[in-house]
């Protein structure tokens, strides 16, 4: 990492009333005590925030402060500028100090607020980082990978498919717990004949459920291997969401983890009518 | 490596005094990603409790934010108010991402709604493994609502492992006592039981050699071999026995 330098900051606010503490941030000011320098970011398009958030405010007034405090940073940060301010009165801010007392003396509707350190690798990079950090509008994060199903979305779906399937010869069990080697599984759903034939785990696509997805795959092989022993013919399936799309990183990674795994089968769930139609018969 | 570059936030909550931090990661040098640091300088067998029950809810497949161990630098400290550098110390922190869209102090309705049964029986489960004393907290929960996706999420394990990580005065506390968590009878209601001893199934399959690597991964500046290995053995001896009270819960 390169190194970082130390510099202060401070907040520009607009508070509409002071005794509601509500405010908007209109900018950032930064400073370089060892540079003698300060930098500053400020919201060119706030009306139609300030309209939303204080209708009755007067944005000619928030103008002016941002472009008081514009000055107050020099000719550095407004290379057209021509009338810096030089007198005692209103001196160029250059450091942390000159910055708490400039803090100090806004107490009204437009507040600075109380400098805080930052650590950056340029004074432009601690301005650019602050200001996208704590004034820039929130965007949207960018495009998300479309998200997947979510379990409980799975588990739903499965459920509308199998429930048909219950009948003289097999029974649906649904979320439940079996015994096999005096372990006890979980599956959301069993096939049944007496004793049960298959059990069916729905894996979920959702990245955010990646962690429940991971625990439920790495137990589809030790259902198959322990009910295996008791029945030679029984099927773990682990079933993933409708097969609408290309099959995400997860899925194929998945798929390939469980496809050699003995007694496994790989659904999505939209082939479950398939598995009831070709694979159970097989089973019973 | 996950550094900490810069102070952004004091939660004022919490014994440890979570902070906010923004981070950068080794493998992305460009991008500062905000994270909730616990800090060395407070109870730092805390922190190894928060590591090791974090990382447990990710292996049990429980929703938890990501988890690191995050350099803290002297440097860094310096950005933070001078209330919080009077106590923290520069070394490893326990850290959290951020979840910047959350709700906190989390009551039983919204617990009971917004939970899914399935999530609230897995952490049964866990909580009951870890022995965590405040998960709920006079009808508050230790837990935040993702309120963008509307989610629950666990947080803070901290208040678990205690007999191993904590100086307790009175008579030695029985490890192998597992305690049903409190977490009241509305909650309760609503965990699956089923899901709680599938997660009970998933505890017994972790075996000595990964509990003992979970245990070796915390930093020995929280705290020392000896206890590292007391949370191993405390974690082994109650494992078989999570079963028990989880077949307690009422059938949903």
């Amino acid at each position: 990492m390169t190194d970082l330098s130390f510099f202060s900051y401070a907040l520009l606010r607009f508070v509409p009333d002071v005794a509601r503490d509500e405010s908007i941030n209109l900018g950032v000011i930064v400073v370089s005590d060892e540079e003698r320098r300060s930098d500053g970011a400020f919201l060119s398009r706030f009306r139609a925030r300030l309209r939303s958030f204080a209708p009755d405010s007067n944005p000619d007034a928030v103008e002016g402060a941002i472009s008081s405090c514009r000055l107050r940073l020099g000719a550095a940060y407004q290379p057209t500028l021509v009338e810096v301010p030089t007198d005692e009165a209103s001196p160029l801010i250059i450091s942390t100090e000159q910055l708490r007392a400039m803090s100090a003396s806004m107490r009204n509707q437009f507040q600075l607020s109380e400098p805080k350190p930052y650590r950056a690798r340029s004074l432009k990079k601690a301005t650019t980082e602050l200001f996208q950090a704590l004034v820039s509008p929130r965007h949207r994060p960018p495009a998300q990978a479309p998200r997947g199903m979510t379990l409980r979305q799975l588990q739903m779906l499965i459920r509308r498919t199998v429930r048909e399937w219950g009948g003289d010869v097999v029974r649906i069990q649904e979320r439940g717990l079996e015994r096999a080697s005096g372990t006890r599984h979980f599956a959301d759903f069993w096939v049944e004949r007496g004793s049960p034939i298959a059990a069916l785990i729905a894996i979920p696509e959702d990245p955010d459920e990646r962690d429940q997805a991971w625990a439920r795959r790495d137990s589809v092989p030790t259902i198959a291997a322990e009910f295996r022993a008791l029945d030679p013919y029984f099927t773990a399936v682990a079933v993933f969401p409708p097969n609408g799309h290309e099959p995400t990183k997860f899925v194929a990674e998945t798929t390939e983890f469980l496809s050699n795994k003995d007694g496994v089968l790989v659904l999505h769930a939209d082939q479950l009518d398939r598995f009831r139609d070709t694979i159970i018969p097989s089973l019973l | 490596m996950l550094r900490a570059i810069n102070h952004a936030y004091d939660f004022q909550t919490g014994q440890n005094r979570p902070q906010s931090f923004w981070c950068m990661d080794d493998d992305d040098d460009d991008q500062l990603v905000r994270w909730v640091l616990k800090l060395m300088g407070l109870a730092s067998g805390e922190l190894a409790a928060d590591w090791i029950g974090s990382f447990l809810a990710h292996r049990l497949g429980i929703r938890c934010p990501p988890i690191q161990i995050a350099e803290v630098s002297s440097d860094a400290l310096r950005t933070a108010p001078r209330s919080v550098q009077e106590w923290a110390r520069p070394g490893p922190a326990f850290a959290s991402c951020e979840m910047i869209h959350a709700e906190s102090g989390l009551r039983d309705d919204v617990m009971a709604e917004r939970a899914e049964p399935d999530f609230l029986g897995a952490l049964y489960a866990l909580d009951a493994w870890l022995d965590v004393l405040d998960r709920r907290v006079a009808g508050g929960w230790n837990a935040l609502l993702d309120t963008q996706a509307q989610r629950v999420c666990a947080i803070d394990f901290g208040k678990g492992l205690t007999p191993c990580v904590q100086k307790l005065l009175g008579p030695p506390i029985d490890m192998t006592v597992v305690n049903e968590p409190s977490y009241g009878t509305a909650v309760t209601s609503v965990a699956s039981r089923n899901a709680s001893l599938a997660t009970c199934a998933t505890i017994e399959g972790v075996d000595r050699t990964e509990i003992e690597a979970i245990c070796a991964s915390v930093p020995q500046a929280w705290v020392d071999q000896a206890t590292r290995e007391k949370i191993a053995e405390f974690l082994l001896i109650r494992q078989p026995r999570v079963r028990d009270v989880c077949s307690r819960l009422p059938t949903s």
